[in-house]
This record gives C-alpha cells, structure tokens and sequence, in this order.
C-alpha cells in the first residue's frame, strides 16, 4: 500500500470507527503529506461515511455509530476545509439540501439523523435547526437556492407549519425552483401529498432514496 | 346493562429494584445537575419567579440553575395526596401512597375502524364513542381524550375536545391544555359545570397535564399550562418523556437524572406559583430504538424505568403518574398483547397512582381501537388480581370446610364458603375464551378481537351517561364557540 492510499483508507477507519480526534489528525497528516484535500474528502472521509451508512442501513451499524460517524467526518472537514478555500476549490455535491424543523416544534433528533444520511450520500446539508419561522424558511431559500428543502415536524399540530411553508413558497414565486421533502411522526404519503409536498421521507433510509430521486427526475 | 361500579383503590408496589441507597444516589445527582446545569425554561413568567426564589437566571439562554435547597423545599412542600373528582363522586380517585388507577389512552390521530376494520382518521364522532365505551368499562378511572379528530376547526380545538368529554363520561377527565388560554376556559367550563370555581378546587373534575422535553427543558406551551393550573390550583401532572441513548443517556441510571431534574424542577415551578398546588410526578420515559430512532413503548426498560421511578416518587411522598399498556404492534396480535400485559404489569407492581395510555392504544400511540379498548380493560383485571394478591386469614385458609369436605369428599363447589369467596378470590373474564375447543368452534371459532368488537358493540348501544344539564351545556358552548387562541 502507498503511502497515499495508506493515508486515505486510515481516514475512512477513523470516520467508520467514529473518533473525531483521529480523523482531524489523519486529515493534517494527509495535508503534510501533499495529499489533493478534495482526494482526502472524496477517497477517505466520504468512503468511511457511505460505509457507515451502508451497514446503518443494513442493521449491523446503530444510531450512535452513525451519529459519531458524522462527527469524526467533521472532524476531518474541519482540518481540510481551510485548504480547500485557500485553493478556490469546493467539494461537489449531488445537491443542496436546505432542511429544518418547522416553527413551534423544537425536536431534532430524526433531522438530524437525516442529515447526516444525506451528508453521507453526497448531499450539501444546511441545518437551520429546530423551531424554525416560515418567513426564514422563504429567506434563506432566496438566499441559498437549495435544490430540495427539507421540513421536519413530530407534533400534529406544528405539521399544519409545514402547509404553511409550502404556501409561503408559492405566493414568493419560489415554489417551482425548489423540492420539497416532508417528514416526520405524524407525517404520511397522504398528507405529504395533500400539503403540495414533492416526496415524503418515512426515516432516513427512505429520505435519501426520496431525494436522489427527485435530483434524478431534474435531469 | 353497565353496572356501575364505584372505583375501589387497589394497592400495588410489590416490586422494587433500587436499595434506599441508590436511590439517594440518583436524587443527590438530581440535585446536583440542576445546580450546576440549570434547565432551559422558555417561559419568562417561570424564569422570572425561579430568579426570584434563588436561582440564578440566565436571560440570554433561558437556563435557571436552582440551589438545591430550593428544589427540597418543594418536595417538602408539594402534597402528598391528589384527589381527582368525576362528575360522579362513585368515580373519585385519590392518588396516594401505592394505590392504582389507570388512565384510558390519548391523542391518537388514526382509528380502526369497528365495521370495517380499516384504519382512518379519527373523527369527532370517534372521540365520542369512545370516551362512551372507556365509561362503561370499569378498569378505566380516569378519561383523556383518546383521539385527535380531524374533522375539527383548528381554533379552541382543546375547549371543544373537553366539552365533547365531559358530555360522554362521568369520570375524571385529564387534559391538554394548548397554552394557557386553553387552560383558563376549560376551567372556566368546569367550573360552570361544579358551580363556581371555589368549589371545583374542592372537586377538581378536571386536572392538565404538563410535558417537559428532554433533556432538561421545559418548553413554552406546557409551562404556560403548568402555570396557568396552579394558578387554579387545579390538580397538575408533570410528565418527562425522556428517550435513553436519545434525549438523555443511554444507561437508565442516567436517564432517571435527568427525567427527575425535569419533573422535580417542574414541581418547583407549581410550588413557586402557588404553594400546596396539587401536583402529579409524571413519567413516560423509555429507550430510543437505535435502529429506527423511534421510542420503544412496549419495551421492558420503559417498565424499569417505571419502578425506579416509582420508588423515587414515593420517597418524595409525591403522587405519582406512569404508563402502560402501550405497544408498538401496528395491529392488536400476539406483540401487541405481549407488550400490553408485560408494562401495565410492571406498572402496576410499580405501585403507580395513575397508570396512564392503559386502553386502546396501538401502533406507538398513533392509532387506537375499540376492541383494544375492551381487551385492554380485560388485561387491567388480570392486572389488578395479581396485584391483589392473597390473603390469609382463618376464613381463607378454610380449615373447617377442608374438614367438611375432607379426604372422602370429592369437591367444593357446593359450599357455601365457595360462594361467598368467589367473587373476592376468582378474577373472572369478560372476552377470554376458556371453553373446550368444540364449544369454542360452535360459537364461530371467534378470537378475541371479534368477541371485544361485539361488546363494544353492545356497550355503544345500550350505555350512555348522565346528561348535562342544558344551561350548564349552554355555557360551555359559548366558550368553544368565542375561543380566541389556539
């Protein structure tokens, strides 16, 4: 094994074994060694990821290896990424994924298990976190064209927030330059489609796929 | 045909699993992370009145952290005794020391449908029946409002929920409050219900529940329900839901912390409000699925973490409310019933004052039904006879009819010893089958879903409580109609 190649897969173990501290020294090491930090990204951090994801989804790997996952990928990140932008360079993305739970509703914890799916399948997350005001939602669309926006609700009642949002879009003439995914516990196929939603994410596996799909259909 | 029964208190608590040592262990750790840590209250009112006790109030983040003498005052000060009324007095429960109620299930948005067997919306039409059934059925004492219709405006949709209840049984009702507008008017009403607030302190026929959120928050809704009910002194439950390895931590050590940081904090809250305000140590916590993210209802450690909690409460001398008898079973099965009689039975060994969720509730409390509403009715007797136990005295260890009968005899059943002790001795089922199979195939071969559907049935025809009188109605109507908030 190369040096390089040796470098690039002791980023994947760090990120599969979930250890932050590792990653960002492995990544600095990858640095020192003139190693491309979009090659560090793509051949290390990123294998370790979809690994984890893969074995999530499978049932060998459980929440909290996920999640740690995605912090030893941070980890790395944070040491690559100044180089990246010294260099000019951006990481490519599938899409941009604008996702956040809506007003009135301060859970979290299935976005953010999204998000990291999504993040580990290629996608540029945005979190703009929990009990977020419509109006932000419309703002930051405007602001960030995101391919697909995300809603997240678990109570009923904040659900009637995401109708809302969806409104929202359409009277600011937003609506046809973004997707929209909806999910969350109370959220079904049915209601998803009654609210004007594109796709209904069930859990995170299903997210992913949901969102794939409609940067699929685009092209 | 319902006969109704007066509710008889039946102690439970046989089961303890934490030394007087280790629970001293989890209340000193309470005492401590909310010393340290503080808990986010995103209600100024209560961050206010926190500071002004002793705490010291962050403004910027909500955080209060609250020196522990002032959170051993409240649980000093908090009464040990909670008297919940129904408009009946046969339906009063007091929640006290190890004694038992149950509460019928809440909040379910989807319904199995008795004719068709489909699950569907619940409509208002549902809420009504429902609440119908669980009066007719003696192992519910208490009624939420089991279903969230969707055929309802959205505005005052909690006043217009209790007016629906209290119209349909004569047992204490628990509600939700949306903020504490919502709170205010269905006081209002039950008071128009009681004549006059003064006496519904006296007969609270309607108590509010406060849900904190994990970890360590109390968010703004809820507190203003936890509020606005002590402001009443109106009997209040303050329930953590904690998620172990989710919103707390993984081990069940861990969790109970940070749940009695939540609730004991919450406690402190009512006290500070009004002291001496009736106030409940609520408890639905349980462990993430770290497979799916989702809460496992049905799971063994949510009866665990039941008993440990249990055993907290009653050290505090505080009433306590748990849960059971909910499943994550889509469907009434073997699952569903597995994990119904495993947690009602953890709750009531438990010595839970108020087991909450007991009937109806399928498929991780999205979705309800009638027949589980009769079978769950049936678990909680089985429930309650175990508890019971046995006892010994001369009349029961029977020596002279052993003698009578003796070692020639061939049997009892002609005695009058085994009639008078029957009723007291045998737990006798409504919708069990215990036939031999020939009889049980002659009748259709039914299980026992088909059998509860059928009793439902009848109980929806024949029963129906007493009605309100129309002025009182009247009132109550004029405060769904003008509900300003949500």
């Amino acid at each position: 094994m190369s040096e390089v190649s040796g470098v690039l897969k002791g980023l994947a173990d760090a990120v599969i074994i979930g250890d932050p501290k590792l990653t960002e020294e492995l990544a600095k090491k990858a640095i020192t060694a003139n190693i491309d930090p979009l090659i560090a990204i793509e051949k290390g951090l990123t294998i370790g990821i979809r690994k984890v994801g893969e074995l999530f989804e499978r049932g060998q790997l459980f929440l909290p290896d996920l999640m740690m996952a995605a912090e030893a990928m941070k980890g790395g990140l944070r040491a690559l990424e100044p180089i990246l932008r010294e260099r000019k360079e951006k990481r490519k993305f599938l899409a941009r994924f604008l996702i956040g739970t809506v007003e009135g509703d301060i859970h979290d914890i299935g976005k953010n298990i999204v998000s990291v799916m999504l993040d580990a399948n290629g996608f540029e997350v945005i979190d703009l976190g929990v009990d977020v005001p419509t109006q932000t939602f419309i703002e930051k669309v405007k602001e960030l064209q995101p391919d697909i926006l995300g809603l997240s609700a678990l109570l009923y009642t904040t659900m009637l927030k995401m109708e809302e949002v969806i409104d929202r879009l359409k009277e600011a003439n937003l609506r046809n330059q973004v997707k929209v995914i909806v999910g969350g516990a109370p959220v079904t196929e049915e209601i998803a489609r009654k609210i004007g939603a594109d796709e209904y994410g069930e859990d995170a596996v299903s997210a992913v796929i949901k969102a794939k799909k409609l940067m699929e259909e685009r092209i | 045909m319902v006969i109704r029964v007066p509710i008889q208190g039946i102690e439970g608590g046989q089961l303890k699993f934490l030394s007087k040592r280790d629970l001293m262990k989890i209340h000193e750790s309470t005492l401590d992370v909310l010393e340290r840590f503080g808990v986010r209250v995103h209600e100024k009112t209560a961050l206010r009145m926190l500071e002004d006790a002793g705490a010291k109030a962050d403004y910027k983040d909500e955080v209060a952290k609250i020196p522990r003498y002032l959170v051993e005052e409240s649980i000093r000060k908090a009464p040990s005794k909670v008297t919940l009324c129904g408009r009946s007095s046969d339906y009063d429960v007091i929640l006290e020391g190890k004694k038992v109620y149950t509460a019928g299930g809440a909040d379910a948005i989807y319904l199995i449908d008795l004719e068709t067997h489909e699950r569907r919306p619940a409509l208002l039409k549902d809420l009504r029946d429902l609440t119908r059934l669980q009066d007719a059925l003696s192992n519910i004492h208490v009624v939420m409002a089991i279903v969230d219709p969707k055929d309802v405006p959205p505005l005052g949709v909690d006043r217009l929920r209790y007016y629906e209840l209290v119209k349909n049984t004569e047992k204490h009702i628990m509600r939700d409050g949306q903020g504490g507008e919502g709170v205010k008017d269905q006081i209002k009403m039950a008071a128009a219900l009681v004549g006059g607030e003064e006496e519904l302190r006296k007969r609270p026929i309607i108590s509010f529940v406060d849900c904190t959120t994990s970890p360590l928050k109390h968010g703004k809704t809820n507190t203003e329900v936890l509020i606005e009910a002590a402001k009443h002194k109106i009997p209040v439950f303050i329930e953590c839901d904690a998620m172990a390895g989710g919103t707390a931590p993984v081990t069940l050590a861990g969790t109970l912390v940070v749940q009695n940081a939540e609730v004991l904090s919450g406690i402190l809250i009512s006290q500070l409000v009004n002291p001496k305000t009736p106030v409940v140590y609520g408890n639905m916590s349980s462990i993430m699925d770290m497979r799916t993210a989702n809460m496992a209802l049905g799971a063994p450690e949510l009866g665990l973490i039941q008993v440990i909690t249990a055993q907290l409460a009653q050290h505090y001398k505080i009433p306590f409310e748990g849960c059971g008898g909910m499943t994550d079973s889509k469907v009434c099965d073997a699952q569903s019933s597995f994990e119904k009689t495993l947690t009602l039975m953890q709750a009531a060994m438990a010595g839970t004052n108020l087991i909450h969720e007991m009937a109806g509730m399928l498929d991780s409390l999205f979705t309800v039904s009638y027949e589980q509403v009769v079978i769950d009715n049936e678990i909680m007797g089985a429930v309650y006879r175990t508890v019971r136990g046995a006892e010994v005295t001369d009349e029961t260890l029977a020596i002279d009819v052993i003698g009578e009968v003796g070692p020639l005899g061939s049997h009892f059943l002609a005695k009058d010893h085994t009639r008078r002790f029957l009723k007291q001795e045998h737990w006798l089922p409504e919708v069990l089958s215990r036939e031999r199979r020939e009889s049980w195939e002659k009748k259709g071969s039914r299980q026992i879903q088909e059998v509860a559907r059928e009793t439902a049935r009848k109980i929806l025809k024949e029963h129906s409580p007493e009605p309100i009188e129309k002025d009182v109605l009247e009132i109550m109507e004029e405060i769904v109609k003008t509900a300003k908030h949500q």
